[in-house]
């Protein structure tokens, strides 16, 4: 997914991965198989492997795919097309731009884990009150500005996603019987924000058997810019109708699910997958002196690190998030129809006054 | 059209200004295409403030932005400018350069700003903001 220059995008690939999923009977149950096994990379899920992404001028292989998979997204390393080493967790990365000396005067007697956001975030505000050669924090492939596990969060949204679409308790095994349901699964990816998170969504109309589930990958930065004109992009025109002409193949979706109806499956759902913490890092100071032409650009704004476990949270109403079956609406006790205003009678139309009638 | 722009310059200043356009368009090199440089501020008729061994310059330079990008942005080809003050030390031999530079205008002008803030705390009332930051910084609550 290299990004496209607006702030919304399917593009091929999420294209691609949504038909791999609701495209043939149980295909979704076996990536979900295959995602649930962490020493199986993401990008070697099956749907990279598509011929039909060859049209990519970018990335017309398949190693081009994982590579950039691995790389610009969650910070793989390698020499080579195809990276083969997961990254580095983020102090390790931070020790090693600035030496075990200076981490260890900065860290003092304390034992430094990533899981301990508030002294990680101690340690790293010594640190970058120190030292003169940290003028950039660590980030994870090509997003600005962001270190993560980007890897986990893909895979736990996923996850999350064709659990959702399949009825399936987080964890829980597919029923000999087969699933319960097999929603349609619909992926975006929105971007820049902060940090990474997974959004998960779904509506389940249980009396009809029908519903969707639509996930965002929801991101920062890659670097891409943005058109400040819709109407510049590739190809872009304004639409008059929402048929079309074409005569190819319409991407294929599960039926309608049937069964019993009485089971308890939430009508609406929304969650977020992400770090369980986000520490935004110190400012880095950029006035050291240096000899001529010796710059280095400093971070334009703050620089977050997602640290802890990968958590899917689901946000209250009130911010933001749905209950399970929503809020119904509710109509007007009178009618809508909206009132004729009573005029005043020291004014007119025009809103001058006038004599009254 | 040159790039330099001061002109009229005493011999102790212009020597100091031409350091000083040599680091900025040297330091940015990578970045942006020069198209200008000049002085600029309180200090733009002599072309610096000399108090031995230090110099201060405050400058202005446009460019490009047709280079590697800012912060792996990509280039945008947009004209640029930055500006900054210069503190030069001139004590050792090779003069040392201390840059006080508007990269939040930089940011600016690339079109990189986000327009929301983040925050461990939710504050709801300003009122609440001083002691929310006692406890999260572990300092006693000001008065």
């Amino acid at each position: 997914m290299p990004g496209m220059p607006y702030h919304l995008e399917k593009g091929g690939w999420l294209s691609v991965l949504e038909d791999y999923l609701n495209g043939a009977p149980g295909r979704s149950a076996q990536v979900l198989a295959l995602l649930r096994n962490p020493s199986v990379p993401v990008s070697d899920t099956g749907f990279l492997q598509s011929p039909a992404l060859d049209k990519d001028p970018d990335y017309e292989t398949e190693p081009k795919r994982v590579g950039h998979l691995r790389s610009d997204w969650f910070g793989w390393t390698g020499t080579g097309v195809l990276p083969a080493r997961r990254q580095d967790p983020f102090l390790k990365q931070v020790k090693a731009r600035v030496g075990a000396k200076a981490f260890a005067t900065a860290a003092g007697k304390t034992s430094l884990t990533e899981r301990d956001a508030r002294k990680v975030h101690r340690v790293l505000d010594a640190l970058a009150a120190e030292t003169t050669t940290l003028r950039n924090w660590p980030i994870t492939g090509f997003w600005v500005q962001y270190f993560g596990d980007v890897e986990e969060i893909v895979r736990q949204t996923l996850v999350r996603t064709i659990e959702v679409s399949l009825g399936l308790e987080h964890g829980e095994k597919i029923p000999r019987s087969g699933p319960r349901r097999t929603l349609p699964i619909e992926l975006f990816w929105k971007c820049p924000q902060r940090w990474f998170e997974g959004w998960v969504t779904w509506r389940w109309d249980e009396s009809h058997g029908t519903g969707q589930v639509t996930t965002l990958l929801a991101t920062p930065g890659s670097g891409k810019p943005v058109l400040q004109n819709p109407l510049d992009g590739k190809d872009a025109f304004r639409p008059t109708t929402w048929t079309t002409d074409e005569l190819v193949r319409a991407p294929i979706g599960p039926p309608p699910s049937v069964g019993a109806r009485s089971w308890r499956g939430a009508p609406k759902g929304m969650w977020v997958v992400t770090h369980e913490h986000h520490l935004e890092m110190p400012d880095l100071p950029d006035h050291h002196p240096t000899t001529t032409g010796s710059w280095a650009i400093p971070e334009f704004g703050p620089t977050y690190v997602g640290l802890g476990d990968v958590v899917c949270v689901q946000p209250s109403e009130a911010d933001g998030g749905t209950t399970p079956f929503g809020r119904e609406y509710v109509p007007p006790r009178r009618s809508s129809a909206p009132s004729r205003p009573r005029r005043s009678r020291s004014s007119s139309r025009d809103g001058s006054k006038g004599a009254p009638r | 059209m040159s790039v330099y722009r001061p002109t009229s310059l005493d011999a102790p200043e212009a020597e100091v200004v031409r350091a000083v356009y040599d680091d900025v368009v040297d330091g940015l090199r990578d970045h942006l295409h020069p198209l200008s440089f000049d002085v600029e501020g309180p200090f733009a008729t002599p072309g610096a403030l000399l108090s031995d061994p230090y110099a201060v310059v405050q400058w202005v330079f446009v460019g490009v932005d047709d280079g590697e990008g800012f912060n792996n942005l990509w280039p945008t080809a947009k004209k640029i400018t930055v500006r900054g003050v210069t503190i030069v030390d001139r004590s050792p031999a090779d003069w040392l350069f201390h840059r006080h530079i508007d990269w939040n205008a930089v940011s600016s002008q690339l079109g990189g700003s986000l327009g929301r803030s983040a925050t461990p705390l939710l504050v709801r009332s300003r009122e609440d903001a001083r002691f929310y930051a006692a406890d999260h910084y572990s300092f006693d609550e000001p008065d």
